[in-house]
């Protein structure tokens, strides 16, 4: 393909319309041609100016109070000092700080104060434990969230591997990760596949993990990109293009978070050679 | 064109998401809610999907700010590009039957929001839908099909029983000509 070829393809790429094999043959020349990749962020500019068009329309109020408990139950965010006055509650009850009188209370005015300041001692209390029940509550949900994602996983390398023509890929760490190891269960006739790592590194900021397929006469072929959870482990869904059924080689190598179209980064994780 | 009302605060919101701020976390949502849920209402046609992925992207934005570069694209962009890329992804898990808009179920008008924000998204409204009016009818309805349906130019072509080649060339003139007319105002809109 010539430079205008390519070129040509720039506004059907920013609207993430290409066929996979098109999109794969422009990202390999995007990844070395700095003119295009500028053109590329043009096109973009003007293709999301599209989202302009639609109507406004108001969510459910119930949406940003799950976002704001979400946020508060992320174990990412434990480390902060809790700082109610930080977040935006969903509805502060009124608390208005009395100031002291200087004249001489009498000792039903003494009462009554005691009360009063035990009252809201009390309410703030509840607050505070309202609170903590529903950053628990949300904890929990996602808790119960990566569980039930976690089985299905299970389940469907369960499935893959008992589908006739299922292979199985094992992939041992290299000098960037001796210890990890990951597994790549593949049904070679409708190119679904399920790919699990452990002992990975957590990648960097601005940095994810990325999968390839490696193929005789192919350059390497690009999968998904995947970030490793707190213990280093990654599960996750893969479909092979067709080109890549035959690939009997597999790698992880880091690379930027959006992924790239061929390989640049260290590589972490590479099929076993028995 | 008013000035933009939000632009100079985005890029800081975020810096302090990712400091652990859920005040911040409130005003990005708060700022952007509207547009956001409008363009996953459009995408996926129910309301009840598009809050969940509504959800899914500022939770998204409070685990991944930290990640955010302002050398790659503006803030508004970047939710622009997280709530469409996922609500394409939720849009091919669904079947046709289940993606039915009932228009009904969507009717619901904004409550109170910023006003000088809300000015302004209808500005730009104004001035993408005038693009918009002024391509050829199949050159918009590809479009439209590609950014709103998901569909790759195969589907589209399949869906129009139109050669693919006709569906390139019309996907190609009509970008051309959506960034002419836009012009001078595309520097505005990418800058949000």
């Amino acid at each position: 393909m010539k430079h205008e070829d390519y070129k040509a393809l720039l506004p059907l790429e920013a609207l993430s319309t290409l066929d996979g094999d098109e999109a794969r043959v422009l990202g390999r020349h995007l990844a070395t041609c700095a003119e295009c990749r500028a053109e590329l962020d043009d096109w973009r500019a003007a293709t999301r100016a599209l989202a302009h068009t639609v109507d406004q329309i108001e969510p459910s109020a119930g949406v940003r109070d799950r976002i704001l408990a979400a946020a508060r139950a992320e174990p990412a965010n434990a480390r902060l000092s809790p700082n109610v006055d930080k977040v935006v509650p969903i509805s502060r009850p009124s608390i208005h700080a009395r100031q002291p009188s200087t004249r001489s209370w009498g000792f039903p005015a003494i009462a009554a104060a005691v009360i009063f300041v035990g009252l809201i001692i009390g309410l703030l209390v509840l607050w505070r434990q309202n609170l903590a029940t529903r950053a628990e509550v949300a904890r929990l949900t996602e808790q119960m969230k990566q569980a039930s994602g976690q089985l299905d996983q299970k389940q469907k390398i369960l499935q893959l591997l008992t589908t006739p023509g299922a292979r199985m890929a094992s992939l041992a760490g290299t000098k960037e990760a001796p210890s990890a190891h990951g597994m790549l269960a593949v049904d070679s006739k409708s190119g679904r596949a399920v790919f699990m790592a452990q002992g990975l590194p957590q990648a960097p900021a601005g940095k994810a993990y990325q999968l390839w397929f490696i193929a005789d006469k192919h350059p390497p072929m690009p999968g998904r990109v995947f970030k490793t959870d707190a213990a280093g482990e990654a599960m996750m869904d893969e479909q092979l293009p067709v080109e890549a059924l035959a690939a009997g080689t597999f790698a992880v190598t880091l690379e930027p978070q959006d992924g790239v179209r061929a390989p640049t980064g260290p590589m972490y994780l590479l099929t076993k050679t028995s | 064109m008013q000035p933009e009302p939000a632009q100079t605060n985005d890029a800081e919101l975020l810096h302090a998401i990712a400091r652990g701020d859920e005040a911040a976390l409130a005003s990005l949502y708060d700022r952007y809610r509207l547009i956001l849920f409008g363009l996953l209402v459009r995408i996926l046609g129910r309301r009840e999907e598009a809050e969940d992925i509504l959800q899914e992207v500022f939770i998204q934005v409070w685990r991944r700010a930290a990640d955010f570069d302002e050398q790659r694209g503006k803030p508004f962009t970047w939710l622009v590009t997280l709530a469409r890329s996922r609500a394409i992804d939720r849009l091919r898990q669904l079947s046709a039957r289940e993606r039915l808009a009932t228009a009904t179920a969507l009717e619901a008008p904004p409550e109170a929001s910023d006003a000088a924000q809300d000015a302004y998204l209808s500005e730009q409204k104004e001035i993408v839908a005038g693009a918009l009016a002024q391509l050829p009818e199949e050159q918009r309805q590809t479009l439209l099909l590609a950014y709103f349906d998901g569909l790759t130019q195969t589907e589209i072509a399949t869906r129009l029983n139109t050669p693919l080649g006709t569906i390139k060339t019309r996907m190609r003139s009509g970008m051309i000509k959506l960034r002419e007319f836009l012009g001078d105002r595309t520097a505005s809109l990418r800058s949000i």
